[in-house]
């Protein structure tokens, strides 16, 4: 957000004490300081501090003096620089309901009740680190409109028949949508904003700016038509993918093309965010500001994972020994099975933390325009085709990397069956290699969840305007 | 208390990891304990022992010691050893289950097959006798093949009646590499529910499930001024195949057993 921008080109206006008018040096514009409080009082604009961490750039408001020495997006302790800034005022808030210290209870109940929190992560979730933060989210409304053509079918059962009628439908559409929602801080990752997101938005009260105290909002520096895009293809997909009947015929409207018109609203939603930082990772955890329901990024304990499976195991193995008794081909092949399982599980995980790591499900952080370029594989934009959020592509290295092991002891499997040997070592020997390759998975599905856990620490460049004198 | 639950944990993993160990410690103590042949309980009926050796695979000698392994089974079942070079056609399991209709007929018994035209062994026996399962016919012929990969038949055949024998008296008989299996699967089969447990643990959306419909938002999807026009219309029969006849299970009595090649 820029402080006092001018109304006709959006860059910086300062006061000319001479003129006493308010003058834009970028395109030469003039108002009156009087008219220039009536446009900021029109835009709905507000005076509040902007405190910004001078490690990762995040920026803050916070209407009183109330300066916290804890970055909450990078977990560093500084010193923020602050600055007066008009700010517009969003459409209406959630006001907090949860205090801070139920906050922090539900947030230890959640890591105690997972069973795998680390010690490390449990001993730091005290309500020093919990900072109360207003998250601005966009409330999308879409309504949609068009004439479409689709295939339609009925089907009726006559004694031991089935009669099929087929037809060509034509129809108008008109469809609505409200409510569905993104946040706009750039510095809020999207998946924990929608993670936490099972406000009421029913309970939305007018904005003022009272309800600020002793808070922070996030100033939400992302624009609406970075989502809107998405939110366009979300209810395109939505009425395609719908089964319509008319007159007992089924059809989809699997081509329609409707003219999508989209209409926003900011809202302030109230959170509870906790953030620890690992040497380099930091693991956030936001709890709803309003019924206390907790998101939290919890990278698994290996020590207490293995001694859990331990105990799951004795249990299972006493089991198995009382009514199974596995030959050795049998056991080989489904040696192979628990590979290709762990094979399957890996592949996909290490595809979602490549995802997360470059950022392509941050619409709010990368920007819509910036998307394509990041989801290439070699970085280049990619024109006109549009990388969507909807679908991920990963490069074919981050998905063979799960999938070696697999391979190895499918290859190992084959050559045992085909020597036509009947020796049983052999086949007890390769099916413990193989189990051997899927214990190997194990410890990297455990790093690749560590890392879905949690994320570098981040860096923003947001947008600042006029000259940043506080 | 978390430092409670942790202790708690780890006692409890430790506990895990022996009763994992516990069958193999089970096993070797049973094989150290020495158990032999119960005087008491074996048999004695010399007369209920058939060896038909028709691939000539054993001695004079080799077969008085074979017969001396034999009789104490008598006490359960009448018992057979077969070898043979030329199967006729069959598989070790049909032609095991021939020679033990010619023997017995729908009667009971216990038949050992060296099947050297198929390379395989076979442990044949009546579905009356439930002590030898199938699973401990495998068992059986899985602790012995070695010794007919190597030429050793008559040791292949003594060792095998002794195992059955000590089933049939109850005797348990080790089973390694049961238990090396189980343990494996079922330790795989934690690692991965544990892991599966973690993930779900992790209340974050995964990548793909960020951007969507909100599932509590207000969808309506109206059409209006729908015309349909029938292009085609046409029709299928839902009756489905019967089943054929039930096929006639093979004729003679019933039995089961369990084999290894070699």
């Amino acid at each position: 957000m820029k402080a006092f921008e001018c109304p006709h080109c959006g860059a910086q206006m300062t006061y000319d004490i001479a003129k006493k008018v308010m003058s834009c040096a970028y395109c030469g514009s003039e108002i009156r300081r009087e008219e220039y409080q009536e446009y900021l009082d029109k835009n709905r604009l507000y005076t509040t501090n902007e405190l910004v961490c001078p490690q990762c750039g995040a920026a803050v408001l916070s209407y009183d003096d109330t300066i916290s020495s804890f970055c909450s997006y990078c977990g560093s302790p500084v010193a923020f620089t602050k600055r007066i800034v008009e700010d517009s005022k969003p459409d209406g808030i959630i006001p907090f309901a949860v205090t801070k210290e139920e906050a922090s209870e539900k947030y230890r109940k959640k890591l105690k009740d997972t069973g795998f929190a680390p010690r490390w992560l449990l001993e730091g979730g005290g309500t020093e680190k919990l900072i109360g933060l207003y998250i601005p989210y966009y409330v999308f409304d879409a309504s949609a409109s068009g004439h479409g053509k689709s295939k339609g079918e009925n089907r009726t059962t006559s004694g031991n028949s089935t009669i099929v009628r087929e037809y060509e439908m034509e129809y108008d559409l008109d469809a609505s949508y409200s409510g569905t929602r993104f946040d706009a801080a750039e510095a809020f990752p999207d998946c924990m904003s929608e993670s936490v997101d099972t406000f009421d938005p029913e309970k939305a009260q007018d904005f003022e700016t009272s309800y600020l105290a002793g808070f922070y909002a996030d100033g939400g520096n992302v624009s609406e038509t970075v989502y809107a895009d998405v939110v366009e293809q979300l209810v395109v997909n939505d009425i395609r993918g719908r089964t319509y009947k008319h007159d007992g015929i089924s059809f989809k409207a699997s081509t329609v093309t409707p003219e999508v018109e989209i209409r926003s609203k900011k809202i302030l939603f109230p959170v509870w965010l906790h953030t620890y930082r690992k040497g380099d990772r930091i693991s956030y955890a936001a709890i709803n500001g309003q019924n206390g329901d907790v998101a939290a990024e919890i990278p698994a304990d290996k020590g207490r994972y293995l001694k859990y499976s331990l105990i799951v195991a004795a249990v299972l193995a006493s089991i198995l020994n009382l009514f199974l008794t596995i030959p050795p081909t049998p056991f080989l092949i489904v040696s192979e099975i628990i590979l290709l399982l762990f094979g399957c599980s890996l592949r996909k995980l290490t595809g979602d933390v490549y995802v997360r790591e470059n950022h392509l499900d941050d619409l709010g952080k990368i920007g819509a325009e910036n998307l394509s370029r990041a989801a290439s594989p070699d970085g280049a934009a990619t024109g006109s085709a549009k990388t969507s959020p909807l679908s991920f592509r990963v490069p074919a290295s981050v998905r063979l990397k799960g999938w070696w092991r697999t391979l190895v002891g499918l290859a190992v499997v084959a050559a045992v069956l085909l020597s036509g040997t009947v020796i049983d070592s052999v086949f007890y020997g390769a099916a413990a290699f193989n189990i051997v390759l899927a214990l190997w998975s194990v410890f990297d599905l455990l790093k690749e969840q560590r890392l879905l856990a949690s994320r570098d620490v981040p860096i923003f460049t947001m947008k600042r305007g006029g000259d940043g004198n506080a | 208390m978390r430092k409670l639950s942790s202790r708690a944990l780890t006692v409890a993993a430790l506990i895990a990891v022996l009763v994992l160990l516990a069958p193999f410690a089970l096993d070797l103590y049973r094989a150290k304990k020495n158990e032999r042949i119960n005087a008491e309980t074996a048999g004695t009926d010399a007369s209920a022992v058939t060896l038909l050796d028709g691939a000539d695979l054993l001695s004079d000698e080799e077969e008085a010691a074979l017969r001396g392994t034999m009789t104490p089974v008598t006490a359960f079942y009448p018992v057979a050893f077969v070898s043979t070079d030329d199967a006729e056609g069959l598989t070790a399991y049909l032609y095991a289950e021939s020679a033990f209709y010619q023997l017995y007929r729908d009667g009971e018994g216990i038949l050992f097959l060296i099947d050297m035209d198929n390379r395989y062994l076979y442990l044949y026996t009546s579905d009356s006798n439930t002590a030898l399962s199938k699973a401990k016919c495998d068992s059986i012929t899985d602790n012995v093949y070695r010794y007919a990969s190597v030429g050793d038949y008559a040791r292949c055949a003594r060792e095998t009646f002794s195992q059955v024998y000590q089933v049939m008296a109850g005797i348990r008989i080790p089973q390694p590499m049961k238990h090396a299996s189980n343990a494996l699967i079922a330790l795989c089969a934690a690692l991965f529910c544990m892991f599966v447990a973690a993930i779900s643990a992790t209340a974050i959306k995964s990548p793909r499930k960020v951007y969507q419909l909100d599932k509590n938002s207000e969808k309506t999807v109206n059409l209006s001024n729908v015309s349909a026009t029938l292009t085609r219309t046409y029709r299928y029969s839902n009756s489905s195949s019967s089943g054929g006849g039930g096929g006639g299970g093979r004729s003679g009595g019933g039995g089961h057993g369990g084999g290894h090649g070699f």
